[in-house]
């Protein structure tokens, strides 16, 4: 209970931090909607010439590309300090500040920051979920399902990749282009991943947890993918927990004076 | 009997570095087999040049580092291993680096702190007034952290780290970049509320103004290794802090004579009446050239 | 002009230690393979879709990797730096410097691109080779005039960022700004697919900005080549550089004067 008041605490002071610039707070969300829209348009004018791409018509593209951000906003909203601002607290030895309050590292640092531009996210991949077509009433704890999945799975790559300065150093520009890899390549049509790429996909970089299942389970549900779906990613999760909390051990603090937000 | 609330056996610290991405690894040994103890209530200088592991000893006492290898315990935790326990009950304050949220009030991060701490808001809400009150800072709550001066900051940090009633207070230079004003409100308040509330300090600081009035003892290392471990006073009375007579010769030559030692005194009355020298003054010698002399040696 | 040649040098050099850039650089080496692999299997789900495909295998992946790999050399994170130089106000000490900030930092991203670029093109050919079995469909001697075009796009992307971070002083937080120009890019310069995908109407509007030449004119040179086509796209890399350059300039003196009046 107490842990739940903190983090709630914790995020409410990250958004009022980024409210204080409003005009950015503002600016990002309108952005980032717009931002998203474009892409969404250059595929809608793919789809007009290739009505169905591998029996994935522009409607199931959507829900997924809906999901896809959907699922990625929520970092951005309440876990933006983990990825790159995470990776260079470690390598810079600042993560101190940190260590000696008595919450979870990962979580502490994760919700202490908060990039409004994820609500721009949010909102167009609720849109464009809604308007996918897919989503009905009776399917709606399906995508919840979805959405839970997808949270871990974006998470969990999050944080594994946030491990990567504890093993290797000056690796957190890296990092974070792995990150925006994985993010970018969920965003092709699932349909276009077949044979062992799509196994792949669908088990060791759980990216088609989010890009091809969910849309393939919308139209021929099955009760073990989804369980798979579900146990995998929480497996996932807490797999890329005790990660961290091993590279943890070999962290090494440093002495350069910096303030951090 | 007072308890002992710091213990260190032969703490040691290997740092691997590994130059590049498929570079070799380079070891440096920060701190060697480090051991002492620290009694409730005291007040601790624990200094050494820069690079001699003070801040790799106050970072593995505050769970921040794993050692290599040795044993601790604060307040019978062992820091690396029960971490969240163990900081739930010290304070720790790493100079320059900040726990207040830069655009808003510190009021905003007393709050988020409280909650890390398990204080309710009422508990939390009279706490930080006492504090505010104290250290006379209370108008600035409000104010976001931006527009503060340092030496407020320096202040509104220090409450955020008493606000749970720390019984230990880690200090890793506390003064760094304050101004004479502040250091010395700075002191004044950590001193009064260290004897207020019976708070061990462990402090590191390059400042000798910090550690002469604060501390009652001194623990001195270097290359990892502790060298010295004694009582300010016993350390000013045995390497000469206080007061020398420099008699300059006619050569030029100065000759330096601590009037704590009794046979010189003989060599001084005959100099004296030797008529050889040109001037005579006293100089004298503070603790930073004592724990220079210490370093060199 | 030999600080800015050695500040091209150095970042050329930077980009290839292990310990600095080096890293990074592979990863996008990776993530170019990983891409060209999902745009052959884009193509062959394409194909099995539509019977007459307009494009054959070897140009669609030798474009996209083309526009790809301009994508993937791109230094974005200059226009983090300079934002940050510029709303702190530590852009005044590069005043005091003899050399200027603005063609300093142009020649860094050169220096970058000019290392990045060749070895991803290098990497695609081979990626494209091993996966359809047959080389770029260009004739090698036109290689260098794509290259020297390729470069020119380089040049403009290069301006587009430091423009984007100077203009931080007016608009206080321009990220928004560049996710928009990098989504153009993506978007009307046709880095994901062709623009030939597009509607007829589409593809006049990406042909009248920048992008379109920068992106797809360059990248359509690899399969269709003609000198007269490679003319018309010097032609209009030339303008919209130094379009953009002349706008540059004249920011940069309004912030060089702003800063001296406000410190």
């Amino acid at each position: 209970m107490d842990k739940i008041i903190y983090y709630q605490k914790l995020i409410k002071i990250g958004f009022k931090q980024a409210f204080a610039l409003k005009k950015v707070f503002i600016l990002r969300i309108l952005f980032m909607i717009l931002n998203n829209l474009m892409l969404l348009y250059a595929w809608y004018l793919m789809f007009l010439n290739f009505p169905i791409i591998h029996s994935w018509t522009f409607n199931d593209f959507m829900f997924m590309t809906g999901l896809v951000i959907l699922t990625f906003s929520i970092w951005p909203i309440f876990f933006r300090g983990i990825g790159i601002h995470l990776m260079r607290l470690i390598e810079n030895g600042e993560l101190d500040s940190f260590l000696v309050i008595p919450r979870h590292v990962l979580f502490n640092v994760g919700c202490s920051v908060c990039d409004p531009s994820g609500i721009g996210d949010f909102i167009t991949g609720v849109l464009l979920i809604f308007f996918s077509g897919l989503v009905s009433f009776s399917n709606l704890p399906l995508v919840l399902c979805f959405i839970f999945s997808g949270i871990c799975v974006f998470l969990a790559l999050n944080i594994l990749i946030s491990s990567l300065p504890f093993f290797i150093q000056n690796s957190s520009d890296v990092g974070e282009r792995i990150f925006f890899m994985f993010f970018n390549i969920a965003g092709y049509p699932g349909s276009i991943y077949t044979g062992y790429l799509k196994l792949f996909f669908c088990s060791l970089l759980p990216i088609g947890f989010i890009s091809i299942l969910p849309v393939e389970l919308v139209h021929t549900f099955s009760a073990v993918t989804l369980i798979y779906l579900i146990t995998a990613s929480i497996f996932f999760l807490s797999f890329s927990i005790f990660v961290f909390s091993y590279g943890l051990k070999k962290y090494e603090s440093g002495n350069r004076f910096n303030i951090h937000h | 009997m007072t308890e002992t609330v710091i213990i260190a056996e032969q703490l040691t610290k290997i740092f691997k570095r590994k130059q590049g991405f498929f570079g070799k690894v380079v070891k440096k040994k920060a701190v060697s087999d480090l051991s002492f103890e620290v009694k409730a209530g005291e007040i601790v200088a624990f200094i050494g040049p820069n690079g001699g592991g003070k801040s790799t000893t106050i970072k593995m006492l505050t769970s921040i580092l794993y050692p290599s290898s040795g044993n601790a315990s604060v307040l019978g935790f062992i820091p690396w291993k029960n971490r969240e326990k163990l900081v739930r009950q010290i304070g720790v304050i790493f100079g320059q680096k900040s726990q207040l949220y830069y655009h808003l009030s510190p009021m905003d991060s007393y709050c988020v702190s409280a909650a890390a701490y398990n204080l309710s808001s009422r508990e939390a809400k009279s706490r930080i007034h006492e504090l505010a009150e104290q250290f006379e800072i209370e108008d600035c709550l409000n104010l976001p952290v931006k527009n503060l001066s340092l030496g407020q900051r320096m202040r509104c940090e220090l409450i955020a780290s008493l606000l749970h009633r720390p019984s230990v207070l880690f200090l890793d230079e506390p003064t760094l970049g304050l101004d004479i004003e502040a250091k010395h409100l700075f002191r004044s308040f950590l001193l009064k509320q260290a004897q207020k509330e019976g708070t061990t300090v462990f402090l590191t600081s390059h400042d000798v103004g910090d550690i002469e009035s604060l501390c009652q003892r001194i623990l001195l290392i270097n290359h990892g290794k502790l060298l010295l471990d004694s009582p300010l006073q016993n350390l000013k009375e045995k390497y000469g802090a206080g007061q020398v007579l420099c008699v300059e010769k006619k050569s030029g030559k100065i000759e330096e004579i601590s009037l704590q030692n009794k046979e010189k005194i003989s060599e001084l009355q005959k100099i004296l009446s030797a008529q050889t020298f040109s001037n005579v003054f006293v100089r004298s010698i503070d603790l930073e050239t004592v724990i220079a002399s210490i370093y060199r040696k | 002009m030999k600080p800015y040649f050695l500040a091209v040098l150095m970042n050329m050099k930077e980009q290839l230690q292990s310990s600095r850039g080096g890293g990074v650089f592979l990863i996008r080496v990776i993530f170019l393979c990983c891409m060209i692999v999902i745009f052959h299997k884009f193509w062959l789900v394409l194909k099995a879709g539509e019977s007459s495909m307009v494009i054959d295998p070897v140009s669609f992946l030798s474009y996209l990797t083309v526009g790809a790999g301009l994508q993937f050399s791109r230094p974005e994170g200059r226009v983090k730096e300079i934002e940050e130089e510029v709303r702190t106000g530590n852009i005044a000490y590069q005043f005091i410097r003899p050399v200027h900030f603005v063609l300093l930092n142009f020649c860094e991203c050169l220096g970058i691109y000019l290392i990045r670029l060749p070895v991803l093109f290098c990497v695609g050919a081979g990626m494209i080779y091993l996966l359809t079995g047959s080389f770029l469909p260009i004739n090698p001697i036109y290689v260098p005039i794509v290259f020297g075009l390729l470069i020119l796009s380089a040049c403009f992307a290069s301006l587009c960022m430091v423009f984007i971070g100077l203009s931080a002083l007016y608009l206080y937080d321009p990220l928004p700004f560049f996710w928009i120009v990098q989504k153009c890019e993506y978007v009307l310069g046709g880095l994901f697919f062709p623009i030939i995908f597009y509607p007829a109407w589409f593809q006049k509007v990406c042909l009248m900005t920048p992008f379109g030449w920068t992106g797809y004119g360059v990248a359509s040179l690899i399969y269709d080549f003609s000198f007269e086509k490679a003319f018309t796209v010097f032609l209009h890399l030339i303008v919209w550089n130094a379009l953009l350059a002349g706008a540059l300039i004249i920011l940069f003196k309004m912030i060089r004067k702003r800063v001296c009046v406000y410190g």
